[in-house]
């Protein structure tokens, strides 16, 4: 509760800022609004419940900037996180904006999250080959055949809250949604436990 | 986690009253050997379904059909296209680049070998399968098959079928494999470099596999998913794994027992293991002479089994098993294995260190013959003595010692053909042929079938065109050899098949 509002304080505020991009370095300019949330480097801050920008691909984060933005993404009331994304998306209207900001985004550093969680490593292993290697990859690197993200480098609690978000109904059910709706049908395939510990796998990647 | 902690106290108290404990009460009158005793009667009951054999589980013709030559420079396939069932097709010594698919019953491909010349396939490391075949009463013999991505020799829900008398060299993922086949004979091959199983006998029944030699492989020889299987006169060397008796779950169907591995030489298989990584066979630990895992009614017997460095023969269940998931279905445990004598030497030298751990929970040192590890009932050995062990001391003595009066699980008279009714072939091409590589659950060759139904949910139309011509779509797992062999109604009807499976 405390975070959501804290979330909306800064939010009305950050807003205003976006209609004011310099040409001079307009991605480095856009992501200024974006650092409160995802950090100076778009390593993410679990406080806020943000992920982690750096290292994913660029053509993930955009459709999930055009997800948030048309409502595939965040659709759902309970979806209270989603929901603060979706201004600021709805924000990036500009094409060309977009892509420098993408850009600039590109630039970071992905992070490493190793250690951040506890599970069995072999399990872990066994099970994500089973279930989420085929999609995104051997190594949690994700697959753009598949419109896979990366998962490694991402916050643990955040692939957590995704996952149940998939399970419950709150993320991957809008028929035009089809890669979402692809990802629910798997996050419905997975127990607690092996999830734990598939989490722990990815947490150990790179 | 619980031996782990075990072992640790104990190693601990070992160490700092710097006395080892012996295994204390043990019987020192030892029996020097327990051979000559009571034969065992095995699995199969032939005089249940018909009476004693010749030699080949083949049909026998009453009368020979045409016998098509094959020379260097022209095609297998195209004769095979000509041939009618109860055809030979001789192929002269060459070399062929193809892929040769034989869909028709009673065909016998038989290579000439003049002056130690064979008619050699060679794939040139760019076709995917060799030979292929549907057809029942099928004989592939003295041919030679090289530089193939997929496999050498593959049947596909084929009956009475005999493998034998050919070269496999470096042949993609499986080399001799029989799918969801009755009644079949692989014998006196050669077959090296597999980066799977170099002989894999998948969902079948009643098979023989003898006087093999199998070396440079990930997996030796592996009798998956099958029943009433010998295994006997083989040399197997060389290979990550030697001889595996699974149960691999997820595949549909559920179960192996009554196999014996008899007579067999099985030695220094301690190649590191390149199998693709995640996949089954890619968990097997380099110094493995035997693996049973979850397969009952297995009896190992008579082989000479030395220099396999992590153990050399080892019994697990699911659960310990790596890269496996498990299947409510399947039973997890390996019940009923019956070790009688084997010639144990210089195995387990360089073992695991979970390995050295579990034996140390047993008060044990030195290097490790046998190894069980996860639960196993009913299970017995003897002359066990003779071989450092861990977790068999509680087996019971078997009750025989020796399968002297099982001559062979090969039917005297052919079993029916398998005849295909055209509302079941989506299923018989998915247990036939995608089986082969793909499970339900777990990841094998290719993804799993879960994996595949979120990926194509309700588009039949673009699974089959994929796999009429399957692109490259995964760093981490082979290429998919491409299905257009099957004509376009049986690729649909798989593909809605696989769709639609649920376990
Ligand atoms: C007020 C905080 C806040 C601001 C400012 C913000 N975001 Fe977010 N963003 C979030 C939260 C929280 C999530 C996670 C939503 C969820 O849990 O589903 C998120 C998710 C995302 C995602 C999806 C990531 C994924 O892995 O699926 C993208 C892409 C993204 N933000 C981009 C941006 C960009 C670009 C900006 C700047 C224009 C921005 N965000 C500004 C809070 C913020
Ligand atoms: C059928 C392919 C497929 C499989 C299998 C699959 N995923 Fe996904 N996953 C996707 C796709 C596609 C997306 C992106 C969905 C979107 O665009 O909204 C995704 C998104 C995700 C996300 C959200 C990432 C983010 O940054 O918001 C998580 C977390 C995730 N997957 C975890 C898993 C886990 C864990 C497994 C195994 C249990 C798994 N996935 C299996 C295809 C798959
Ligand atoms: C020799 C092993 C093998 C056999 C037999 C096999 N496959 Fe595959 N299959 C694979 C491999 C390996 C892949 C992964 C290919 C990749 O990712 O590039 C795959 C991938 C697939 C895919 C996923 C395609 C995608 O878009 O990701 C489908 C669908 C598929 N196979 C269907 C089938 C069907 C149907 C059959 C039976 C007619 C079959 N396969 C037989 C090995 C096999």
């Amino acid at each position: 509760m405390k975070q959501i509002f804290w979330g909306k304080l800064i939010l009305s505020s950050l807003i205003m800022m976006l209609h004011f991009p310099s040409f001079a370095d307009q991605g480095k300019t856009t992501y200024q609004t974006c650092s409160a949330c995802h950090g100076e480097q778009g390593q993410g801050n679990s406080a806020l419940n943000a992920p982690s920008l750096a290292g994913q691909f660029d053509w993930y984060l955009q459709t999930q900037i055009e997800h948030f933005a048309s409502d595939l993404r965040a659709n759902d009331p309970r979806d209270t996180h989603g929901k603060m994304m979706v201004p600021f998306a709805k924000q990036l209207s500009d094409p060309e904006q977009t892509k420098q900001l993408l850009s600039y985004i590109n630039s970071f550093e992905a992070v490493s999250v190793k250690g951040t969680i506890k599970g069995d490593l072999k399990n872990g292993s066994r099970y994500y080959q089973a279930k989420c290697g085929a999609c995104h990859g051997g190594e949690a690197q994700g697959n753009p055949t598949f419109k896979a993200p990366k998962l490694a480098g991402q916050d643990p609690q955040y692939l957590l809250r995704q996952i149940a978000n998939y399970q419950q109904g709150i993320r991957g059910t809008h028929q035009d949604d089809k890669y979402g709706r692809q990802m629910a049908m798997m996050a419905n395939a997975v127990s607690d436990k092996e999830l734990q510990d598939i989490v722990f796998f990815i947490s150990e990647q790179q | 986690m619980k031996t782990k902690l075990l072992s640790v106290a104990l190693i601990a108290a070992a160490f700092s009253g710097g006395i080892f404990l012996g295994k204390g009460g043990s019987n020192d009158n030892f029996v020097i050997n327990n051979g000559g005793g009571a034969s065992y009667a095995g699995g199969y009951d032939k005089n249940a379904e018909q009476q004693n054999s010749g030699n080949s589980p083949v049909s026998a013709r009453t009368v020979e059909g045409k016998t098509h030559v094959v020379k260097d420079g022209s095609s297998i396939m195209e004769a095979v296209k000509l041939a009618e069932p109860g055809d030979t097709i001789q192929v002269m010594p060459g070399t062929y680049h193809e892929t040769v698919y034989i869909d028709k019953d009673d065909i016998h491909l038989i290579g000439v070998i003049v002056e130690g010349k064979r008619a050699v396939l060679d794939g040139q490391g760019k076709l995917n399968d060799a030979i292929l075949y549907s057809g029942n009463n099928v004989i592939v013999k003295n041919l030679k098959i090289t530089r193939y991505k997929g496999n050498g020799i593959m049947g596909q829900a084929g009956n009475n079928f005999e493998i034998s008398n050919n070269i496999i060299v470096d042949t993609g993922v499986y080399g001799i494999f029989p799918q969801l086949g009755k009644n079949g004979l692989v014998e006196y091959n050669i077959v090296s470099g597999i980066s799977d199983a170099a002989i894999y006998i998948g969902m079948s029944d009643n098979i023989q596999v003898a006087h093999n030699e199998v070396f440079d492989s990930v997996a030796g020889i592996e009798i998956e998913n099958s029943r009433h299987a010998i295994v006997e006169n083989n040399m197997v060397y060389n290979n990550t794994g030697g001889v595996l008796a699974f149960i691999t779950p997820g595949l549909p169907i559920k179960t192996t027992f009554d196999v014996i591995i008899r007579n067999n030489f099985i030695t220094n298989n301690n190649t590191p293991n390149f199998g693709a990584p995640g996949s089954t066979v890619a968990g097997i630990p380099a110094g493995t002479g035997i693996l049973v895992m979850a397969a009952d009614e297995v009896i190992i017997e008579d082989n000479i089994i030395t220099g396999n460095k992590t153990a050399g023969i080892v019994i697990t269940d699911h659960e310990n098993a790596p890269n496996v998931t498990i299947d409510p279905e399947s039973d997890t445990k390996p019940d009923k294995v019956m070790i009688l004598n084997n010639l144990m030497d210089n195995n387990g030298y360089d073992t695991l260190d979970e390995v050295k751990a579990l034996m140390l929970s047993e008060f044990k040192q030195g290097k490790p013959d046998i190894i069980r590890v996860g639960g196993s009932r009913d299970s017995c050995i003897i002359n066990r003595h003779q071989y450092v062990t861990v977790g068999v001391d509680n087996w019971k003595e078997c009750e025989f010692t020796n399968t002297d009066s099982i001559d062979t699980y090969i039917l005297d008279e052919p079993v029916p053909a398998r005849v295909i009714d055209p509302s079941e072939k989506g299923k018989i091409a998915y247990l036939g042929i995608c089986a082969g590589c793909h499970t339900y659950t777990g990841r094998m060759i290719g993804p799993p079938v879960q994996i595949i139904q979120a990926l194509y949910m309700d588009n039949p139309e673009g699974l089959a065109e994929f796999i009429a011509n399957p692109t490259k779509k995964r760093d981490d797992y082979p290429e998919m050899p491409p299905q257009n062999y099957l004509d376009a109604e049986t690729r649909l009807a798989v593909a809605k098949y696989m769709l639609h499976v649920k376990k």
